[in-house]
C-alpha cells in the first residue's frame, strides 16, 4: 500500500516538473517592470493552447512578451507554429500575444511569424484579443511580421473583439 | 464480404466527397454557420474592390457585431510620432468575427 502511494506522489512530482519545464519553454515572458537594461527574448513554440472555463476567468497565451522596462534596447524574436486560446463563461478574456512590448523604453525590435492563431471568447462581456508583433505605448520601433492564419472570434452580448498585428501605439481594445 | 466491400467502397467515395469542404474551412476553425458570414464578408470585399485588389490584401475579414460590442482590426497600423521606424506586415489569412 505505502509503495503504491510513493509511486503515485513520486509520478506526481515528476509531473509537475516536466510541467513546469514545458512553461518554461513555452512562455518567454518579462513583465512587471523589473527588466533593467536591455532585453533580448528569442522564443519558438511549436503549438501552445491555453483554454479557461468558469465567469471571470482569463485565458491568455504568451510569447516573447516584454512588459516594463527601465530603458535600454528591447529585441524579441518570437515564433510560433500553432497557437489556440479560449475562454468560455461570462465576463472572461482570451488573450493571444505574440512578440508584444509594453512599456518599453529604448530602441525596439520586434520579429514575430506566427503560422495558426485562434483565440476565441464565448460568454456574455467579454474580450477576445489577438495581438502579433505589438509595440504598446511607444512608435519608435522596427517590427517586422508575418502570419499564416489568423482567427478572432468573439460571442456575446457586450463583447469585444480586437485583432492588433504589426500595430504601433494603437490598440482596438482599449 | 460482397457487402462488406461495397460498404468500404462507400466509405472511401464518402470520405473523399467531404474532403472538399473540410479543405474549405481549414485553419479557420469556424462553423459551417459562421464561415458562411466570413464567404458572405468575402464575397462583399471582391464586389467593392475587384478581384485583384482583393488577392493583393489576401484575406482579411472583419465581421461586427449586431450589439454594443466593438469588433475591430488593426494591421500595420502607427500612431502619429515623432521618429516612428518602419513596420512591415505579411498576412495569408485574419479573421475577426464578433456575434
Amino acid at each position: 500500500m505505502m509503495r503504491r502511494k510513493d509511486g503515485i506522489v513520486f509520478r506526481g512530482v515528476c509531473g509537475m516538473i516536466a510541467m513546469l519545464g514545458i512553461a518554461a519553454v513555452a512562455f518567454a515572458q518579462a513583465q512587471g517592470g523589473a527588466v533593467r537594461g536591455n532585453t533580448s527574448i528569442n522564443a519558438a513554440v511549436g503549438a501552445q493552447t491555453s483554454i479557461a472555463v468558469g465567469a471571470g476567468n482569463k485565458a491568455q497565451s504568451n510569447v516573447g512578451v516584454v512588459k516594463g522596462s527601465a530603458g535600454g534596447k528591447t529585441d524579441i524574436n518570437a515564433v510560433v507554429g500553432n497557437q489556440t486560446t479560449i475562454a468560455v463563461g461570462a465576463g472572461n478574456k482570451a488573450q493571444g500575444n505574440v512578440g508584444v512590448a509594453k512599456n518599453v523604453g529604448g530602441n525596439t525590435q520586434i520579429n514575430a511569424a506566427v503560422g495558426n492563431m485562434t483565440t476565441i471568447a464565448a460568454g456574455a462581456g467579454n474580450t477576445a484579443k489577438t495581438n502579433v508583433g505589438v509595440v504598446k505605448d511607444r512608435s519608435n520601433a522596427k517590427v517586422t511580421v508575418g502570419v499564416g492564419s489568423v482567427t478572432n472570434v468573439v460571442g456575446g452580448a457586450g463583447q469585444k473583439g480586437c485583432i492588433n498585428i504589426g500595430t504601433k501605439g494603437v490598440d482596438g481594445c482599449e | 464480404m460482397k457487402y462488406r466491400k461495397t460498404g468500404l467502397v462507400a466509405f472511401v467515395l464518402g470520405a473523399a466527397l467531404s474532403m472538399p469542404a473540410l479543405a474549405l474551412n481549414e485553419g479557420t476553425h469556424l462553423q459551417p454557420r459562421g464561415q458562411s458570414k466570413v464567404n458572405k464578408a468575402l464575397a462583399k470585399g471582391y464586389l467593392q474592390s475587384g478581384a485583384e485588389s482583393m488577392q493583393k490584401q489576401q484575406t482579411q475579414v472583419n465581421i461586427g457585431s449586431k450589439r454594443a460590442g466593438t469588433c475591430t482590426m488593426n494591421v500595420g497600423a502607427t500612431q502619429g510620432g515623432k521618429d516612428s521606424k518602419e513596420t512591415i506586415v505579411t498576412a495569408k489569412e485574419i479573421i475577426n468575427v464578433c456575434k
